[in-house]
């Protein structure tokens, strides 16, 4: 059996998971199951080639976001993410509509469930960021669905091969090929028709298992929660400040109203100091840098702010005003001080007063770490 | 003359023209005449009647000394006219106004022997003499087509317009005469003109002698085809001129010296205008000059030509040697300066400007090693120096004031510099200066106080990093740029399809030991 299993891993690793990570045709085969987790999270590919390119891509994606000395490969959480996400591509098959197959769409999403689940709160750095490389990639998958005509009548091939004798001679047969390239979240929805487990929301909760990959595609995900995930990894300074230079970079107008509810929520479960500490120093780091990066020649939107966006464009407002433990934030070099504090007042009006006294009191319960172990030993 | 339009008037054969005008007279025969307050009869105009133009100066050169034409300008007509035998007579209207101003006309006219009427429109009667204090009446009109008519106590006389006379012509048309010299001192304030030959003369003579004035170039266009060019002379306004310098200029040839006699008219000295030029000084226009010259000609300069110090207009000429010495590699500077007439340095009073530049004498060199190295950057990147053999040079266009080092310079001309607190006398524009300062090149000029001026070469300064800092031995590594790899995105492709795709798949119930 586990040669089996080892085989398995081995087209996997080779097939699938390598060029998922560098780029290529990722060839989906059987589905895999969380019993073979054991064994892929300490296996390691035969060929050196895809190692080499796992490893490389890990180091890449993840080296963007925070420094990391080492990135472990094969990390439980990241290899059971990959497999999950290998099953997604699986259900997405079409032949799975055939008799006798239909069902397993629905077997398959329990093991993927079951997969999600080993996942848990990476522990260090590496975990965090190798879980968030495999997350990118796999945000980024797509079918080729293409439609190949010739003069007597057309064919669909989605997702696979054409064979060759369906474009030889294409002069004269008048061949054509149309080429579609599909995201796999639209294959997903076309999927879920019928099914009584659609897999989106799975697909949904595996980025959660990310927590780095789930914080800087707050604006396209969506429903982001400060959860003890998210929250562990905003509580290393260089990983925050990595995904906050990310979401910067993304543009921070499509983050207010995930981020600003998640402190709502976050704010209302009455949760440790150093749990908002984390919260909020995310969210007005990713303000003063909004404002730092117009050297870069990124300008700062002002998008009048409602709802969940008040709160979250109150947050350096707040901060400006604020005289805590969270006030060593603006300790900044004299130019940069004034720009940030030009936009706090833009955001003020943005954002409105009572946003910011709310923020504000947010703030005076926020305890960086180390005050709040002194104050809570 | 007077009578000539009518026979041989006589007291015995021929019946008085007019008659006495009684007090509280009401009614007059004469069309436009009234009594006025004191019951005198007057008409809307007064009106003068002179047998010749010498007459009609006389009585604007009386009236105007003794009173002002200019209350008399803006209503005053002169006339030539004609009498039925064509003989021509001049007259003058003025507007009446008061038997007051009627009686200042007629005393002057008296003595300058014309006859005063007054009137409306065409028939004017004689004024009030002695003999009937409230003026006269006619005692019959007569009907004549004529101009005017005038009548008087002893005639009457039918007049027809010939030209008008323009009084500004009149006074241009007249020639001022000589008049004897006299013991009274020359006015302060002279206006003269110079032949373009004698003008650069001039204004080497008066720079000389420190004699306060303003020079101009004075053109006129040619008046006949035959002339080349138009006719240039020089303009002096001179003040405070010395007596000795005044006759000498007025005995020169080509050179007219003028008495101002207001702000934009002067007569040429020794000479006196028939009529009193200040009492109608409304004629002249502010903006434009009259010279009235003795020999009858007007010198009109339209518009006023700009005018510039002497001082500053004269030629002198300043040699400058480049000082070889001063090169990119800072050997040294000796260069010596020839100057062939003296412009001096003077103490001023005036606050200092542009101060942009030191020269650090050698002495002081480990005070400004010290100073460099606690300058901030701006300051220090905006510095350019010259290394000479026993000075250092120092710029800053945006001020030297971060180098409280040496003796400042402040600069009066570009890339000439003088002393801080001094100034170059005679005050010469920068313009002047830089052609005074000949042959420096594209060198920047430093007056010594107490030496000769010295030129720096303008590629002898430099940025303070090249001068003063000594190069930095490195050690050469490789780096090459960060490069972003331009990853393929992954492309999904399934497998070959199967009739039972989980048959096989291994640990379907989570162990790893089951499936199948």
């Amino acid at each position: 059996m586990s040669a089996k299993i080892h085989a398995r891993y081995e087209d996997f690793a080779e097939d699938f998971l390598a060029p998922l990570m560098a780029g290529g045709i990722c060839t989906i085969g059987r589905p895999l199951t969380v019993g073979m987790l054991d064994h892929f999270s300490i296996a390691t590919p035969a060929s050196s080639d895809a190692e080499l390119a796992i490893r490389d891509s890990l180091s890449q994606i993840g080296g963007a976001v925070a420094p990391a000395r080492y990135l472990p490969f094969p990390e439980r959480g990241a290899m059971a993410l990959a497999m999950a996400a290998h099953n997604f591509v699986f259900i997405t098959d079409p032949e799975l509509d055939r008799i006798f197959t239909r069902g397993s769409r629905e077997k398959v999403m329990t093991w993927i469930a079951a997969l999600l689940a080993e996942v848990k709160v990476p522990k260090t750095r590496g975990e965090a960021l190798a879980r968030h490389a495999v997350a990118e990639r796999f945000l980024k998958i797509t079918r080729n669905d293409v439609e190949v005509s010739n003069w007597a009548a057309s064919f669909s091939f989605l997702g696979r091969p054409i064979p060759r004798n369906y474009t030889a001679m294409p002069g004269l047969r008048r061949i054509k090929q149309v080429t579609k390239s599909r995201p796999l979240a639209e294959l997903l929805e076309a999927t879920q028709r019928g099914m009584k487990a659609p897999p989106l929301p799975r697909y949904r909760e595996l980025f959660s298992r990310s927590p780095v990959t789930e914080l800087i595609h707050a604006d396209t995900l969506g429903g982001v929660s400060f959860g003890l995930a998210n929250l562990s990894v905003l509580s290393d300074p260089a990983l925050r400040h990595g995904i906050a230079d990310a979401v910067v970079k993304r543009g921070v107008a499509g983050y207010a109203k995930p981020f600003g509810s998640a402190l709502r929520n976050l704010s209302a479960l009455g949760p440790p100091p150093e749990f908002l500490y984390c919260a909020l120093a995310f969210i007005a780091e990713i303000q003063i840098l909004e404002v730092l990066d117009q050297r870069r020649g990124h300008t700062p939107k002002s998008v009048p702010a409602v709802g969940d966006e008040e709160l979250f464009a109150g947050v350096l407002p707040a901060l400006h005003q604020h005289q805590g433990a969270l006030s060593f934030m603006l300790t900044l070099e004299t130019r940069d001080l004034e720009k940030v504090k030009e936009r706090a007042r833009q955001l003020f009006h943005l954002a409105g007063e009572d946003a910011v006294r709310f923020a504000l009191t947010i703030l005076e319960r926020a305890q960086p770490p180390s005050a709040a172990q002194e104050t809570h030993p | 003359m007077i009578n000539a339009g009518v026979p041989a008037p006589t007291h015995a054969t021929v019946p008085p023209v007019l008659e006495r005008a009684a007090l509280h007279q009401t009614r007059f025969r004469t069309p436009g005449v009234s009594p006025d307050a004191r019951g005198v009869v007057l008409g809307q105009k007064g009106l003068v009647l002179f047998p010749s133009v010498d007459r009609l100066v006389a009585f604007l050169r009386a009236y105007g000394d003794e009173g002002s034409l200019d209350e008399l300008l803006p209503s005053m007509t002169i006339r030539r006219l004609v009498t039925p035998l064509k003989t021509r007579e001049l007259m003058l209207t003025i507007s009446a106004e008061s038997s007051y101003r009627m009686d200042r006309i007629a005393g002057v006219a008296k003595l300058a022997g014309g006859l005063v009427f007054t009137g409306t429109s065409r028939h004017f009667v004689k004024y009030r003499d002695a003999t009937s204090p409230l003026g006269y009446d006619v005692q019959q009109l007569l009907d004549e087509a004529a101009d005017l008519i005038l009548y008087h106590d002893t005639f009457r006389q039918l007049y027809t317009f010939d030209r008008e006379l323009h009084f500004r012509d009149l006074v241009f048309k007249l020639t001022p005469y000589r008049v004897p010299p006299n013991d009274e001192p020359v006015p302060p304030r002279l206006w003269a003109t110079a032949e373009i030959g004698v003008g650069q003369a001039i204004l080497s003579y008066l720079f000389r002698w420190q004699v306060a004035g303003r020079a101009a170039l004075a053109e006129w266009p040619s008046q006949s085809a035959f002339e080349d060019r138009p006719r240039r002379l020089y303009l002096f306004d001179i003040t405070d001129t010395p007596e000795r310098i005044t006759k000498l200029f007025a005995s020169l040839p080509g050179v007219k010296v003028f008495s101002p006699l207001g702000t934009s008219f002067a007569v040429e000295l020794g000479y006196r205008h028939p009529i009193a030029l200040e009492s109608c000084s409304s004629m002249f226009e502010d903006d434009t000059l009259h010279l009235f010259r003795g020999d009858g000609e007007v010198l009109i300069v339209h518009p006023l030509p700009p005018f510039a110090p002497v001082r500053s207009l004269v030629r002198s000429h300043l040699a400058v040697e480049d000082d070889e010495s001063a090169t990119s590699g800072g050997t040294g500077l000796s260069a010596n300066i020839e100057m062939t007439l003296p412009l001096k340095l003077a103490y001023s009073t005036d606050p200092w400007r542009a101060v942009i530049a030191t020269v650090v004498p050698k002495e002081q060199r480990e005070w400004l090693a010290r100073m460099l190295y606690a300058l901030p950057p701006n300051p220090l990147g905006a510095l350019r120096i010259a290394v000479g053999e026993d000075r250092i040079y120092m710029l800053d266009p945006s001020g030297i004031e971060g180098v409280p080092l040496g003796r400042f310079y402040t600069e009066v001309a570009p890339r000439i510099y003088v002393p801080a607190g001094l100034t170059l006398v005679p005050a010469v524009t920068p313009n002047v200066l830089q052609e005074l300062v000949q042959g420096r090149g594209d060198g920047h000029v430093f007056f010594e106080p107490d030496g000769t001026p010295i030129a720096v070469p303008h590629a002898a300064f430099g940025p303070v990093s090249r001068k003063m800092l000594r190069a930095l031995t490195v050690t050469s590594t490789t780096a090459e740029p960060l490069v972003t790899p331009n990853v393929e995105l992954p492309l999904a492709q399934y497998d070959a399809p199967r009739t039972f795709p989980l048959w096989g798949v291994p640990a379907q119930d989570g162990a790893a030991g089951d499936g199948e």
